[in-house]
């Protein structure tokens, strides 16, 4: 760890013509962007100007060196004069959706390297600094609230709050809402990625963004049986705020996401002129299951059916559970503990991450010898820090009477018809005129049988379902 | 400086004195009350208050003078060679146990109506404390706990005011704790035990709920809230609850 | 081995015969001089160094702690720039937890218990009786050389996935005992179960030795009764800490178990933490409570005794005036020792233990508070009538008396159970204890320090120096701690990295940046401390044997005392506190100064 921090310290004294000091050349791009045009974002090509905007040094791959210690720091007392500004930057993101797509390393070239700066100084351009957002109004983002949410935390002279995301989501979620902030490793599920764009809890359809009220509502109430806490008392002004921050993270993921995808995976030139730019962002948030869609995806709930005879009706639900339309037995197991799987489950943000794939990568760059040494070696701390360990999903214990956002029949309802977004959860409705469909009857006689399990027995042989091995939160 | 050092001895007690009388004038002091047995816990606490001031005060004061009075180059009385005194042990043993003794015989009845003589009723709600939230339940029109009228909530406690309410405190995974510095209420949460709170709020209105046993990296964050509230209100407030969890829409 | 046993040989050898021909005849090579020294004078200073060097690592991490306090979520200097730099330099929450939770495990155990019994024990108890080293002096040795893994698994404990433990220094369970309840339960923890159970292997060899020093080496006419105070301080710790370690030490056994082979001796059933793996259940979490504070209460007088026996001595060296009332001081210290085993329930009234159980302790916990008055009534009886002489010892001490009225006048609040519903867990402890173990023990060892460094090293340290090392210290001390008071009084909680979510804490804002700016002060003037003793150890001028005009053995040797203490054999005459006394003409008459009279030597037990 203090090897990194001496690198880091040392490469600051270097020449900058140093063969591959990525976080050197990223920090060069940004220099070169003047902060007024980025205001006012006409200009045909905003990325390449005389630089006269003081941005501090630092940037790209970030070596944060978590949970060592005090008499560390200490011992690196002497070597601190090294001048880091402290302001924080987003990173860069180097895993792409497959770790080994957008990381720097074998497959780099000079194209890749030059994409990467352009991705740094469009992303900078086009969404600015943690502490200094900007949002291009293809966004639909309401850049007032995301710069009460934004900056270090702390409140203005007049009492409202500033830096709320600092303050309450940072560590947990990071800095660029890559969810891998420092306490994130340590918690079961991990924090959300704002990245994909990819969100479990909400009202709408599958492939849909979440409505401004799903986010609002998880902030709200948090979600049971995670980390994820309420923040319910927060003052409405500053929950929407945060609403409007975690957006704001996520368009910018997605952003860059589409950007990696035109330089690393399809090799062109990022189109650096504005309106190329403007493009990417209107993308994200106008598309077909862009932000702006989501309020019309929201699944409209059918009338429940009136119930002659409830026995039969709650019959037919734990036959569906069971039987081989539904297959819920399949993964929450035939007492619905949630303990039916027989292989490893995974959602999206797990599934790709190979730790052996980045030891391989790092091991051939090492090869390599001393040319790239030091981007090496933070390349391996920073895909260390930023890709926590891979960590299986669990299917729910239905007999908790506790469900990840919303127990009321209706939240049930939509969590049965459009199953869980990036996990294995599938949904009982999946396309228009596909005979696998659960008809909307079937959906709620499945869960009208869920919902009477937490007030019903077991098997008495299982014994008490809270204690068993595989119960879950 | 000689004898003056005796002046910072002397600092002490009116510097001591003088920031609690600022803070008690100045608002820096225990949250309003709006518990039935609070008036005991703040009658005893400025009851000890004015007790040891005076000790602190005397003890202090005395300090200082014998500082002040017997500093070597100021005086020329001889020493009082003297190796102690019988009977001011036996006064200054005394007096102190007779003192103490009793703070601890008048407070015990304040103690037993918080702690120990639990109203004989049905639970008003559970509080199931855990990482970082505190998870509320109410038993619903029938009364009964873990039935399908179960009212589920997060962090924002309701109940009634002027009517006792009786709490199950659990926790389901670390020690929490359950303090209402308003209504003068503390009491742990501990993982495999059921603990009985009691209290009967006199005014409505809505106040913090403290979580004050260390319990993670995220305890600052458990903070919760009781809305107290005329009884009219609190039903209609948990009918709306339970018709938002049984929402078909 | 060998060179132990020769070592013993020699000791014992000099314990019958002249020391100063045995000392000679035997050049003892650096190593065995100076590091795995057998000699109590060398241990004493090795433990002297090693704890002060705690205290300069443990006030760190409490400036951290105030740091977030004052200005939360800022970028928190040096270190946060350093483990935080993505962040902006503001500090992560369990860091939080891991700062506080450190301060209070490495100030407890690593600098307070093994500074007093440690090093002034060492130092202080053969010198003081008479005795020429102690009885087991190899024994003695491994008691400085067990805190070293203690040391390797505390600063280990820093660099482990996680930090280092981040459950309070009280470890309470489960959030101790499950790997996933918190960052800091993970190795970390381990490795400070591990290095507590070596400091309680150390103070046990030390306790042991010094209570059979106590008992069978003092010098001829050395009564019990003749005793220094500090003397029967640290016999009386010594006992304390024979009877209630075993108890920490089977628990933190216990919890080490619940860690690595999940045996859940604390765990009940049903615990769903973090999502984790259920734990098999059949424990109880009030267990580690009650096992933790039948050792921890009485640590907290292991803590706070032998610095109320030094602080006797330096006052009634420097009033040139008896103590005041020599045997209730000592049978208080009995008092506090015996009474101190029974109250350990008043940490628990919030708990959840039997409600009418609190009661029993409450009324013990009451009673506790009577031998601690004896004590201050009487230094000020000491000082009443004297000729007092400012030094800086005095004022140490002197302050330690005022400190520990605050400390233990607070003290009555919390025992008084309704009262404690209110400000358990709220600053109200913070302040209560650091008046009793800052205001109180640090400032006695500090005055302790300037009192008998001349012995240590036989230079003086310098007087304007420490007396405005005194005065910068008790001054931001009090800043420091005092307000601590009435954020009790407003509820404000212990432990929480951002109290300024409540609205009922928000208004606090400004009287912890006040608390913070003085701690910082109080840290920085420490330096003149650190420069006055390095300097002093080198340059200081030198002394003789008794600069103090002092009564007690000790300033009979040589300062410093070579290997076997004392180049005559000590014969004691009196009590140590003969000062101002008619029947010589000095104003003070040490225990070694045969009576002006002619009449026979009386010398008892012998």
């Amino acid at each position: 760890m203090s090897l990194s921090e001496m690198n880091m310290c040392r490469r600051h004294e270097q020449a900058p013509n140093q063969p591959f000091s990525l976080r050197e050349k990223v920090a060069e791009g940004r220099m070169r962007v003047k902060r007024h045009r980025r205001r006012v974002p006409a200009s045909p090509s905003p990325g390449r100007r005389g630089g006269d905007h003081p941005l501090p040094k630092g940037e790209g791959l970030n070596c944060r060196i978590r949970h060592c210690s005090l008499p560390a720091a200490l011992c690196l007392l002497l070597v601190a004069g090294c001048g880091k500004n402290t302001s924080p930057r987003f990173h860069l993101n180097m895993q792409g959706k497959n770790p080994a797509d957008f990381a720097p390393g074998v497959k780099d070239n000079e194209q890749r390297i030059k994409g990467r700066q352009d991705i740094a100084t469009a992303l900078y351009a086009m969404f600015g600094t943690p502490d200094d957002p900007y949002v291009f109004p293809e966004s639909g983002l309401d850049l007032a609230k995301v710069q009460m949410a934004a900056g270090p935390a702390g409140g203005n002279a007049d009492g409202t709050q500033r830096g709320l995301y600092r303050r309450h989501c940072v560590h947990c979620h990071g800095i660029t809402g890559d969810g891998a902030g420092p306490t994130a490793q340590f918690l079961m599920p991990y924090p959300r990625d704002y990245r994909r764009g990819l969100y479990k809890f909400k009202s709408t359809e599958r492939s849909a963004k979440p409505t401004h009220a799903d986010l609002k509502r998880v902030l709200l109430d948090g979600i049971a049986g995670t980390a994820m806490p309420s923040f319910a008392l927060l003052p409405d002004d500053e929950v929407e705020a945060l609403v409007e921050y975690v957006k704001y993270l996520s368009i910018r993921g997605e952003v860059e996401l589409a950007m990696g995808i035109t330089v690393y995976n399809e090799e062109d030139a990022l189109d650096m002129s504005h309106d190329g730019l403007a493009k990417y962002v209107s993308d994200v948030a106008n598309g077909q299951y862009g932000w702006a869609a989501a309020e019309q995806q929201v699944i409209q709930v059918p009338d429940h059916p009136q119930v002659a005879d409830r026995n039969q009706w709650l019959a037919a639900g734990e036959a569906l559970f069971r039987g081989p339309k539904a297959q819920c037995m399949k993964c929450h197991g035939p007492t619905a503990l949630g303990d039916g799987s027989e292989v490893a489950l995974f959602d999206d943000w797990n599934k790709d991450k190979r730790q052996a794939e980045l030891e391989r990568i790092i091991s051939e760059e090492r090869a390599k010898g001393e040319e790239v040494g030091k981007l090496q070696n933070d390349l391996h701390i920073s895909l260390h820090t930023y890709l926590l360990p891979e960590q299986q999903v669990q299917p729910r214990n239905l007999r908790l009477g506790i469900y990840r956002f919303g127990r009321s029949p209706a939240d049930m309802y939509r969590r049965v018809h459009a199953g869980i977004n990036g996990t294995p959860m599938p949904g009982g409705f999946i396309k228009a005129g596909n005979p696998a469909n659960l008809k909307p009857e079937e959906i709620w006689q499945i869960i009208d049988y869920i919902r009477t399990l937490p007030y019903t027995g077991m098997d008495p042989a299982l014994g008490n379902a809270i204690t068993l091995n595989k119960a879950r939160n | 400086m000689g004898r003056y050092w005796a002046f910072l001895f002397l600092l002490v007690p009116i510097a001591g004195v003088g920031i609690f009388v600022w803070a008690a004038a100045g608002g820096m002091w225990m949250p309003r009350d709006i518990s039935e047995h609070g008036h005991e816990i703040d009658h005893l606490w400025n009851f000890i208050l004015l007790l040891t001031g005076a000790v602190f005060v005397a003890t202090e004061v005395a300090l200082f003078w014998f500082l002040w009075r017997y500093e070597a180059t100021s005086h020329r009385d001889p020493v009082k060679f003297t190796h102690g005194s019988h009977n001011l042990e036996v006064v200054w043993t005394i007096l102190p146990a007779a003192t103490l003794l009793f703070i601890a015989i008048y407070q015990m009845n304040a103690w037993a109506d918080v702690k120990i003589r639990k109203p004989p009723m049905a639970p008003t709600v559970e509080v199931m404390a855990r990482q970082f939230e505190w998870r509320l339940r109410w038993p619903g029109p029938d009364g009964h706990f873990d039935t399908p009228d179960d009212i589920h909530w997060v962090n924002d406690l309701h109940v009634p005011v002027d009517e006792d309410v009786l709490v199950d405190l659990k926790s389901m995974d670390v020690l929490h704790d359950f303090f209402l510095p308003n209504l003068r209420i503390k009491q742990d949460a501990v993982p495999g035990m059921m603990i009985p709170v009691w209290f009967r709020a006199t005014d409505v209105g809505q106040y913090d709920l403290v979580c004050a046993e260390l319990c993670g990296w995220g305890h600052y964050k458990m903070k919760g809230r009781i809305t107290i509230e005329p009884r009219e209100q609190y039903e209609a407030w948990l009918k709306k609850i339970a018709n938002e969890q049984n929402t078909m829409k | 081995m060998s060179v132990f046993t020769e070592e013993k040989h020699l000791h014992e050898a000099g314990a019958t015969h002249d020391h100063q021909v045995a000392a000679e005849h035997h050049e003892l090579s650096f190593l065995r001089k100076y590091v795995f020294s057998l000699d109590h004078k060398v241990i004493g200073i090795q433990f002297l160094f090693s704890t002060l060097l705690w205290f300069v690592v443990g006030g760190l991490l409490a400036l951290g702690v105030r740091w977030q306090l004052a200005w939360p979520w800022s970028n928190m200097p040096i270190v946060g720039q350093m483990l935080f730099s993505g962040e902006g330099g503001q500090i992560s929450p369990e860091f939080y937890t891991m700062l506080f939770t450190m301060h209070a495990s490495v100030m407890i155990f690593f600098v307070i218990i093994p500074i007093l019994a440690g090093a002034f024990g060492n130092f202080l108890i053969p010198l003081m009786i008479g005795a020429d080293d102690m009885a087991f002096p190899t024994l003695n040795m491994l008691s400085y050389w067990f805190m070293w893994p203690a040391f390797v698994c505390m600063i280990a404990s820093f660099f482990v996935t996680g930090g280092a433990s981040a459950s309070g220094w009280t470890g309470y369970p489960p959030l101790s005992a499950v790997q996933s309840a918190a960052p800091g339960s993970h190795a970390g923890q381990t490795l400070w179960l591990q290095g507590l159970i070596f400091v309680g292997v150390s103070s046990m060899m030390g306790s042991v030795n010094y209570m059979t020093t106590i008992i069978q080496m003092r010098a001829p006419g050395m009564t019990m009764f003749h005793l220094p105070m500090t003397i029967w301080a640290m016999f009386i710790t010594a006992i304390l800490q024979a009877f209630a370690l075993p108890v920490l030490t089977a628990a933190l056994f216990m919890q080490l178990l619940d860690r690595v082979a999940r045996t859940c001796f604390f765990l009940p059933e049903g615990l769903i933490v973090n999502n984790a793996e259920a734990v098999a259940g059949g424990g109880q979490a009030l267990l580690w409570q009650h096992l933790f504070w039948f050792y921890s209460h009485p640590a907290v007088y292991i803590m706070i005794l032998p610095a109320m026996g030094m602080v006797s001595d330096i006052i009634s060296c420097f009033a040139r005036k008896p103590l005041f009332g020599y045997k209730p001081m000592v049978y208080s210290i009995g008092g506090i020792a015996g009474l101190g085993f029974i109250v350990w329930g008043h940490h628990m009234f919030m708990s959840g233990m039997n409600p009418a159980l609190g009661m029993t302790f409450m009324v013990s916990t009451m009673m506790i508070a009577l031998p601690s008055a004896i004590k201050v009534f009487n230094w000020i009886g000491t000082v009443w009538g004297g000729r007092i002489l400012y030094t800086t010892a005095m004022l140490f001490a002197l302050s330690f008396v005022s400190m520990f009225i605050i400390g233990g006048l607070s003290g009555i609040f919390m025992a008084a159970t309704p009262v404690d519903i209110f400000i358990h867990d709220t600053y109200f402890i913070v302040a209560h204890i650091h008046y009793v173990l800052f205001g109180g023990t640090a400032f006695g060892v500090f005055g302790a320090i300037y009192f008998w460094f001349p012995k240590m090293f036989g230079r003086m340290m310098n007087e304007t120096a420490g007396k405005f090392h005194f005065f910068l210290s008790f001054i931001f001390f009090n800043g420091t701690f005092f307000p601590m008071h009435i954020l009790g009084a407003g509820g404000f909680p212990r432990r929480l990295a951002d109290p300024y979510h409540y609205e009922t804490f928000a208004n606090m804002l400004a009287m912890n940046r006040f608390i913070t700016i003085c701690a910082l002060s109080m840290g920085a003037s420490q330096l003149i401390f650190a420069a006055n003793f390095l300097y002093s150890i080198f340059w200081g001028p030198k002394c003789g044997r008794n600069p103090w005009h002092s009564n007690s053995l000790e300033w009979f040797a040589p300062s410093p005392p070579g290997h076997g203490n004392f180049d005559a054999q000590p014969l004691v005459y009196r009590g140590p506190y003969e000062y101002g006394s008619p029947e010589v003409d000095t104003d003070y008459y040490p225990q070694w100064q045969p009576p002006p009279t002619d009449r026979p030597l009386v010398q008892p037990g012998h």
